[in-house]
């Protein structure tokens, strides 16, 4: 295995009063060790998704995967038991989550919450445990005298600082960061990305970046991979998207951005909505939005999609559309 | 925190006055001469002043009222019962034990079988177990207890006669009161704790303590339990103060000498002193388990412990 992370196929549906929500439909991803990977799309487009199916945490009740397999450090995660997991996550694989408002258990203490991880997979000696958990405190930036504080007594940005450094604390060697700012404002959002960069580059951590925001893509990621209804529109390295975007969603989303330069008056946006998850649209996901759209991209009478399928424009660069760049 | 118990302990005071004095007063305004329900009608009126004169309803009202409560609250004596002429502090000492063994016991039952059901059916929520447990729970919400218990007495005692009907001869007479006092509590126990686990059990500090590889089991017990425990704790303490107020049904179908029983015997015999003291006393509990229910929570739950220490206003 090559790469580091590997998704392949991957299918998740949940299940809501009878009808079936198709969050994930056949993505493929892949990582290099080391490296960061940004997945970008609209709320909705299945993006926590796919990192709670890496993880395993999607919830009990409702979410099933379908089909697919996920290959990290050469192990389909897919095919382990529950308990080799509760061994990967927090130590292999660790997650940082979008909310630090409501991540944090509001009745324990956040050293104890840091603590807790360290004694489940690192540390076997209590004191150990609280040393370790104080360093991490001090590494993101907070003083180890508040250890016995509860998430109450901190501030958001602080949380998140609690959150990263719950997540890093027993070096993982792959770190799902899913909208690690989205909840913060702007001059801690520069702070607390600075941060997870500083520390993915001092521990050589690979990393996957879910966000919205393309400008923290650029300045973070190696590769990108655009999500529509979850299915991965285009990917490939930040340059390729950046510079030759060619799915008309990935157009979109750059021409959604105001350009300094110009002086616009008015945002531009990608017309319509996402489209239901519980009844896609045949074909190509995309095309009810599409100023490109022939009658190839509504899919036959079947319902199948021939040719939509994804297409390498140059190495590495993988577009789904039929229209030609 | 010391302040704050100050503040509750001086409220209460407050609280048991307010009772004593509107339960008092009820007992005044209940119609018919209670020298003359004691002696009967054929009583001669000086026979019947002589009674009245030792029992001081012939002085007014306030007089009255403000005796009372000086004897209550300053020198803790409730006065004699007027029908038996025994210290009405006495006899609630005598049978507080009996009713608190009831009580008591019923509410560790209540508290471990019914938080655990209510846990069992959350973590399995939607699936079979889940919905057995609800439906039994529903039928014990919803049946009177005074029933389950003529129906226990029917069964245990005098179809299989694995245990004695009524009294309190021996320690096995408490088995049935016991669980048929519980079996309610138990119940609405069970859902309130059945939602309160399905409120957290998608909290997003829940997926946290997953991510970190935490084990299932633990993730229940110490994450999730705990932050469910609020709305449990406002059950059980309902549950508490109903140990001694609520105790008067099952007291009455197992015969029991509690408190419950006590206070309807006083009732149906217009004695005040009986009457009166035990609305205090019941009072006073209430006021107890409700100031350790809120103890608990400020316990349990840092956020409520900072509002308490800070002084500022609770809710």
């Amino acid at each position: 295995m090559e790469n580091f992370l590997e998704i392949r196929d991957l299918v998740v549906e949940y299940t809501q009063n009878r009808d079936t929500v198709h969050a994930v439909n056949s993505v493929s991803l892949s990582l290099g060790k080391g490296k960061t990977l940004g997945l970008v799309g609209e709320t909705g487009a299945g993006k926590t998704t796919i990192a709670k199916s890496i993880m395993r945490i999607l919830p009990d009740v409702g979410a099933r995967i379908v089909s697919g397999e996920i290959w990290l450090d050469g192990e389909n995660l897919l095919e382990k038991t529950e308990d080799e997991m509760y061994d990967i996550r927090g130590s292999k694989a660790a997650m940082i989550f979008q909310d630090p408002m409501t991540a944090l258990n509001p009745l324990m203490t956040v050293g104890d919450q840091i603590s807790e991880v360290l004694l489940l997979h690192n540390v076997k000696d209590k004191k150990e445990a609280m040393e370790k958990a104080g360093d991490m405190l001090e590494m993101v930036g907070i003083p180890r005298e508040r250890y016995v504080e509860y998430p109450h007594q901190f501030s958001g940005g602080m949380k998140q600082r609690v959150v990263i450094a719950m997540a890093l604390a027993c070096d993982p060697e792959l770190l799902l960061a899913d909208e690690p700012t989205t909840a913060l404002d702007v001059t801690i959002q520069a702070q607390v990305l600075d941060m997870i960069r500083k520390l993915r580059d001092k521990l050589n951590t690979s990393m996957i970046l879910i966000t919205h925001d393309l400008g923290v893509v650029a300045e973070t990621c190696d590769s990108v991979a655009v999500i529509y209804a979850g299915q991965v529109v285009e990917s490939g390295t930040k340059e390729d998207l950046f510079d030759h975007p060619a799915h008309p969603y990935t157009k979109g989303l750059f021409g959604s951005l105001p350009s300094m330069a110009v002086g616009e008056k008015r945002l531009h946006s990608i017309k319509g909505l996402p489209p239901d998850p519980t009844n896609l649209p045949t074909g190509c996901a995309f095309w009810p939005r599409c100023p490109y759209a022939t009658d190839a991209c509504k899919g036959d009478s079947a319902g199948g999609a021939p040719g939509i399928s994804g297409r390498e424009i140059t190495p590495g660069h993988f577009v789904r559309c039929l229209k030609e760049v | 925190m010391g302040r704050y118990v100050i503040k509750r302990v001086l409220w209460m005071i407050l609280i048991l006055v307010a009772a004593a004095i509107v339960v008092f007063t009820l007992m005044y305004l209940v119609p018919g001469d209670p020298a003359e329900l004691l002696l009967g009608v054929e009583a001669s009126e000086e026979v019947l002043a002589a009674k009245r004169a030792e029992l001081g309803t012939d002085r007014p009202y306030l007089i009255q009222l403000f005796d009372y409560l000086y004897h209550v609250f300053l020198k803790f004596d409730f006065g004699d019962s007027w029908r038996y002429r025994v210290n009405v502090m006495t006899e609630l000492g005598q049978r507080l034990p009996r009713t608190l063994i009831i009580g008591g016991f019923g509410m560790i039952l209540n508290v471990v079988v019914g938080t655990v059901l209510g846990i069992f059916a959350a973590t399995h929520e939607g699936k079979w177990q889940d919905s057995l447990t609800m439906v039994i729970a529903m039928v014990f919400v919803s049946a009177p207890s005074f029933w389950v218990a003529w129906m226990a007495i029917i069964l245990f005692a005098q179809t299989l006669m694995w245990v004695p009907p009524s009294g309190i001869s021996t320690w096995t007479c408490y088995i049935l009161p016991v669980i048929c006092g519980s079996l309610g509590g138990i119940a609405i126990n069970a859902r309130q704790s059945r939602s309160a686990m399905l409120e957290v059990i998608r909290a997003d500090y829940i997926t946290t303590a997953r991510a970190k590889g935490q084990r299932e089991k633990v993730v229940v017990r110490r994450h999730m339990l705990p932050n469910a425990m609020m709305p449990i704790i406002t059950g059980v303490g309902g549950g508490l103060a109903m140990v001694v107020a609520g105790s008067a049904v099952l007291e009455q179908v197992f015969s029991i000498p509690g408190i419950g029983q006590y206070m309807l015997s006083g009732v149906n015999q217009r004695d005040r002193p009986v009457v009166c003291g035990c609305v205090v006393f019941f009072a006073a509990f209430t006021s107890i388990a409700m100031l350790i229910m809120d103890l608990c929570y400020a316990f349990l739950d840092p956020r409520i412990k900072a509002q308490y220490s800070s002084g500022r206003k609770v809710k």
